[in-house]
């Protein structure tokens, strides 16, 4: 086995694992813990595929960002960590949805070592290249991808302006209740 | 020009009654009979004008249409249309695609002129098509062809016609909504929508008649659900909703399996048309199979509005709770779409299919089994009106009983009756309202001796039963008669020559006879219990005889029952020439032979 | 790709039109307090929208933004359409959001972007933008069914519709990574072109994609068997929300559809007919029969929109131009008509909520009834209303394509829902009323039903003047 095959299990591991962690933990801090090792598998992945920007990018951004201020929020709001799901009278039985999703993957599991692909670059020629993805990206979202760019940017703002109304409608209700 | 007013004028009229005052009830009554009356002025100037010899005929219209659009396509193409059409027509298998053109070097040369230009590609097809609908208008003995182009981008074209077969029903649709309106004054509920719906349906009826495009006759055949929906809906006896809703589906399935038949025409062979009259030019070259799934799905759309057993249960229902005006179109007018519907497009587009053995055994049973079981259930009822809608199921039989003989005289007989059927039904049912209006019910076992209180009723009920029983002398008879003797006749008819291939066998002829006996049972028995005898309630003894207003409305249909009892050859000299082409087309299987 | 010039601008000039009012609205948001001045500038946006999109019409197709989107008949016919269903849905809101306590500036914005997010997706040949225009359409729409306070009901919707949304747009963005996988582009004629030159038509993982893919647009559109959101949401949000989704959300839907059909995946593609064929008959025989079902309008109309997408979806799975422009007939129509639908449900009020409202109507507000008449008619498929032509082209196409027995199977449909359709007519017309005369429509609301009234007639009488323009990509 080579050395990039066996890098890349080692980090699907640390992935997936990770991942059922986040699933199965109750406390929401365990939670946000697996969150991060699984982010960082992630992050690992890009590295190995030569997106050495995507891979910087998610550890500034999943691990910097959105994980800390998770835990902040969790730190200042006085709420139980431990999570409990609502009772639910519907819920079904959890065989059928394991049942389909493990056909599905069965499925795609075969079609997908199934099939010739069409790669180039990265670990294709054995190696990594190395060179700095930075650049070339920055000037392509700029360039020839300058619509999805600004489809983006209003897509963000939607985000901005959907996050304020429903943050300030939670302060109306609670100023109505008091 | 006068198709077209005599369809329209009552949609117009529609919104000049919706413009009215709401409240002045007599102003609404008259101008809606002014309108009825207007709308009948055309149609007896064709009907007068249809039997002149030197009037124009239906190819010349078509084929002039067709110089105009050869004139009007693009100038480099023109010739090569020309060319292109006169072979297409010449050649009556050739289905005419625009991929076989190409089929032989002369051909090709004409193709290749035309191909390509998108302008000069549609001209070529609607050349094509003319011509070929040109060649099938002969054969269907039409006049007052109308034609022009409503939803080009799917060739949906405005044609209209009338022949032999059409015009009697138009005629009929035309004089028995004027005696509807008048007899409907006594309507106080709702006047406005009364006789706007009214007016609607006298569009979509005649419509029906007078189209010669599938997607056009599509049209007006929905347009006529929508009106008897609500009027049968609201103007209605206690259970009206439940009728309405019954009505609206059944005959909304039978429409959406014709729909369905109807693309599927469009698709077949790729003639891309709703032309109804291309589609018959070109039925000789439907497959066996296809022939049998379009002449089912279109045989139960039209078998639903006839109505066939076992398609008949919404017919008791709609009747009794229908007002009476609308019971009288809905027996005299509505039920002939259904019969009109198996000789318009049922046997032309499917002639191998209704021709052949199982189909000629399959409605000659149908037709059985209407006669038959219609009387036994009329006899079974105590409603009166009931009674007579059940009678509309029984003799509605003889039409397929004719239809299925295929013989020259089964086929007249049948669209005799269809005729007289309308004249008689309506008729009954106008008498039946009349009774309804004075006792409010219609319960045959609690009348009797209303003979003695009104005479002149009497007199009429006299002739519209009897006429509807078959007795001779009525027009009645005539039909039924002719029915008989070309049911009898087809074992021992010449089929030489013809598609046939089986006739109707005699015995189905035979176990249809005691259907005679038991309609004369149910109207004897039907008229001693009301008419004769001593009344039974005191108050029968204070009713008033007939109105001027109904008067109005019988004298009319009594005259036409005796008149067609007595000289039908008024009537089978008009429709006989388009019957024999029609029979002759049907038979020999389509143009292409 | 040559990279974008600035004389593109021009040709996304609508979507730039709508971004702008969006953001004008957003910046004088907490300024005014009238609740008339965003739906004015809304619908003024909306009309220099259509304006410049007609302008943009009379142009050839080009493409724009180096291949990522494009400007033809297509995109232009449904960013009409789009911008038309903005406005209708802006006059309904009027009456529709009193007393809903939601911020009119912030509402009538994300209405706005939504659109501008369905201009996108319409005119998207390209997977990248596709994918972009969709994710704003649904974005918006999720924050749209959440923003009443007054429901309880509307937080509920929003949360589900947001999971099984991000879960639909999870499968559809993995369906296109593999595509992207297989063929090294993005671009939906590239796509198509690498099929054909690699022959992966059927190669197992590229049906997988595809299925993907589908699989994702089924959700968006609510075709069955992903169509479980619908009900609760259209129930859950505010009446013109629960319109808009059913109007220019599936319109955008469809086109997206017709594209990847027509143009990326080939009509030739046997796996691609199955799936549509499926969806097409699922939607069509589900959502008529549990519409039977419904008490509440708007659930009511929500099943209806699911058995009118698959009518829709019909007329692709012939494959040809004439399919797809069938289609686009149908998408056309069907947005006006189920806009006056909710329109007159929205002007009714509490009464026009429940089926029951609707009693002695007739004798009551005769003109709400006659409108409200015409459009059941055309949702039932009655000629002479723009409903028959609509399903008329569709089945027609699916008649040409073979498919008679999905075609049996559609009119059989059309009759069972016509039970539902009629009921309200029997009510309305032959009950007598319970409720008191229901208050006077106000001018905005009469107009947009109007409108929509004058589409669903014209249309059927008239049809040529739209299916003219309904030309396939």
């Amino acid at each position: 086995m080579e050395f990039e095959t066996i890098v890349f299990y080692a980090l699907a591991v640390a992935t997936v694992i990770p991942a059922f962690g986040v699933m199965m933990a109750k406390d929401i801090v365990r939670v946000a813990f697996w969150l991060l090792a699984s982010l960082s598998g992630v992050a690992g992945l890009f590295i190995m595929l030569d997106a050495d920007f995507l891979g910087v990018t998610q550890v500034l951004v999943y691990i910097g960002g959105i994980l800390v201020l998770i835990l902040f929020g969790i730190m200042m709001t006085h709420r139980d960590p431990v999570l409990v799901s609502a009772d639910d009278d519907r819920r079904r039985s959890p065989f059928t949805g394991l049942l389909v999703s493990l056909m599905t993957f069965g499925a795609l599991m075969g079609v997908i070592l199934g099939t010739g692909w069409n790669v180039s670059g990265g670990l294709a020629n054995g190696k990594l290249s190395g060179e700095p993805t930075a650049a070339p990206l920055g000037k392509a979202l700029l360039t020839d991808y300058v619509l999805p760019f600004e489809i983006v940017s209003v897509l963000l703002l939607v985000v901005l302006c959907g996050a304020a109304y429903i943050a300030r409608r939670g302060k109306d209700e609670e100023a109505s209740n008091a | 020009m006068l198709l077209t007013l005599s369809i329209f004028i009552p949609m117009l009229g529609m919104v000049v009654v919706l413009l009215l005052p709401k409240d002045n009830h007599n102003l609404i009554r008259w101008t809606s009979v002014g309108i009825a009356v207007a709308t009948f002025i055309p149609i007896v100037v064709l009907t007068m004008g249809y039997t002149d010899p030197d009037g124009e005929s239906a190819a010349d219209t078509l084929l002039a249409e067709r110089e105009r659009v050869i004139a009007e396509a693009p100038e480099a193409a023109r010739a090569a249309i020309l060319a292109l059409t006169a072979e297409g027509v010449a050649e009556a298998n050739d289905p005419g695609t625009m991929s076989d053109l190409a089929a032989d070097d002369e051909r090709a040369a004409h193709w290749s002129l035309v191909k390509g230009d998108r302008e000069a590609e549609a001209a070529y097809h609607e050349a094509w098509e003319l011509a070929i609908a040109a060649q099938a208008a002969i054969s269907q003995n039409l006049k007052y062809v109308e034609y022009g182009n409503w939803i080009p981008t799917f060739n949906i074209n405005y044609i209209l016609g009338v022949d032999g077969l059409s015009l009697p029903l138009i005629f009929l649709s035309g004089l028995l909504f004027i005696l509807c309106f008048v007899y409907s004054f006594n309507i106080t509920k709702g006047v406005k929508a009364y006789y706007a719906l009214f007016l609607l349906l006298e569009t979509g009826l005649i419509g029906v008649f007078a189209a010669l495009d599938f997607f056009l006759f599509y049209v007006f055949w929905e347009i006529v659900l929508l009106p008897m929906y609500f009027l049968i809906g609201y103007w209605g006896g206690p259970n009206r909703i439940y009728a309405a809703i019954k009505f609206f589906i059944y005959t909304l399935v039978g429409s959406v399996v014709m729909l369905v038949a109807m693309l599927a025409l469009y698709w077949q062979g790729g003639y891309d048309t709703f032309n109804l009259l291309t589609l018959i030019g070109m039925s000789g070259n439907f497959d066996a199979t296809f022939q049998m799934w379009i002449f089912m799905a279109l045989f139960l759309g039209f078998a639903i509005k006839v109505p066939v057993f076992p398609f008949h249960t919404w017919l008791p229902d709609a009747h009794v709770q229908a007002p009476t005006a609308v019971s009288v179109i809905l027996a005299g007018v509505l039920l002939k779409m259904g019969g009109y519907g198996f000789f318009r497009f049922s046997y032309t587009l499917a002639p191998e299919a209704g021709t052949s053995e199982f189909m000629v055994m399959f409605i000659g049973l149908l037709g059985l089994i209407n006669i038959v079981y219609g009387a036994l259930c009329a006899m079974a009822q105590t409603d009166f009106k009931s009674l007579v809608a059940y009678s509309s199921v029984s003799h509605m039989g003889f039409v397929l009983l004719g239809l299925a003989a295929f013989t020259p005289e089964g086929i007249m007989g049948s669209v005799f009756q269809m005729f007289s059927h309308g004249v008689s039904s309506a008729m009954m049912f106008l008498l039946v309202g009349v009774l309804y209006d004075r006792a409010h019910h219609r319960d045959l076992n609690k009348f009797g001796g209303i003979g003695l209180q009104m005479p002149y009723y009497t007199g009429f009920a006299i002739i519209g039963f009897f006429t509807s029983l078959g007795l001779p002398g009525l027009a009645g008879f005539i039909g039924e008669m002719s029915v008989f003797m070309g049911s009898l006749n087809a074992e021992g008819f010449d089929w030489s020559g013809t598609s046939l291939y089986a006739p109707l066998p005699r015995w189905v002829v035979y176990a249809a006879l005691p259907g005679v006996v038991l309609t004369a049972g149910y109207i004897l028995w039907a008229v001693q219990r009301v008419y004769m005898g001593e009344a039974k309630k005191e108050e029968y003894k204070t009713y008033s005889d007939l109105s001027g207003r109904e008067v109005f409305s019988l004298v009319p249909l009594a005259a036409m029952c005796i008149v067609l009892g007595v000289w039908p050859r008024v009537l089978i000299d008009f429709m006989n020439p388009t019957l024999d082409v029609l029979r002759e087309f049907i038979t020999t299987a389509g143009i292409g032979g | 790709m040559n990279g974008a010039t600035v004389a593109d601008l021009g040709l996304v000039l609508p979507e730039l039109i709508l971004t702008g009012m969006a953001l004008v609205l957003i910046l004088v948001a907490r300024r005014i307090q009238s609740t008339s001045v965003p739906v004015v500038a809304t619908v003024l946006a909306a009309a220099a929208a259509v304006a410049a999109s007609w302008w943009v019409l009379s142009k050839e197709p080009q493409s724009a933004f180096g291949g990522l989107i494009t400007v033809d008949g297509y995109a232009q016919f449904f960013k009409v359409l789009v911008a038309a269903a903005l406005a209708l849905v802006a006059l309904l809101s009027v009456k529709g959001l009193e007393g809903s306590g939601a911020p009119r500036s912030e509402y009538h914005v994300l209405l706005l972007l939504a659109s501008v997010g369905m201009m996108l997706t319409v005119s998207a040949v390209d997977m990248v933008t596709f994918y972009l225009g969709l994710e704003l359409i649904t974005l918006c729409s999720y924050i749209l069914v959440g923003i009443t306070v007054d429901r309880p009901s509307s937080n509920e919707a929003a949360i589900k519709y947001f999971l099984l949304a991000s879960f639909a747009s999870a499968l559809m963005l993995f369906g296109i990574s593999i595509t992207y996988g297989l063929t090294g582009t993005t671009s939906f004629s590239g796509v198509a072109a690498s099929i054909a030159e690699r022959g992966l038509a059927d190669d197992p993982l590229q049906l997988a994609a595809l299925a993907l893919i589908a699989a994702g647009l089924a959700f968006k559109i609510g075709a069955v068997p992903f169509h479980s959101w619908v009900p609760d949401a259209y129930q859950g949000a505010s009446t013109p929300v629960a319109a808009f989704l059913a109007s220019g959300s599936k319109a955008a839907g469809l086109a997206a559809l017709g594209r990847v059909v027509v143009i990326a995946f080939g009509p030739d593609s046997p796996a691609l007919s199955i799936i549509l064929v499926g969806l097409a008959a699922l939607s069509v025989a589900v959502g008529s029969v549990l519409v039977l079902a419904q008490t509440d309008m708007k659930r009511l109309l929500a099943y209806s929109s699911i058995a009118h997408v698959g009518y829709a979806v019909m007329g692709l799975t012939a494959g040809t131009d004439a399919g797809a422009s069938a289609t686009m007939t149908y998408a056309f129509f069907y947005v006006f008509m189920t806009l006056g639908a909710f329109g007159v449900v929205i002007g009714l009020g509490a009464r026009g909520a429940t089926l029951d409202g609707y009693q002695g109507l007739a004798s009551q507000r005769p003109g709400v009834a006659g409108v409200m008449l015409l459009f059941l008619l055309a949702l039932t498929g009655i000629p002479l209303t723009s409903g028959f032509v609509a399903k008329f082209v569709v089945i027609s196409s699916a008649v040409g394509a073979g498919y008679v027995v999905l075609a049996v199977l559609a009119v059989v449909c059309s009759v069972v829902s016509a039970f539902v359709y009629m009921r309200i007519a029997v009510l309305m017309y032959m009950r007598e009323p319970e409720s008191p005369t229901p208050a006077r429509f106000p001018v905005t609301l009469s107009v947009a039903i109007a409108i929509a009234a004058i589409v669903t007639l014209v249309g059927g009488v008239l049809p040529r003047l739209i299916t003219d323009w309904a030309v396939a990509p």
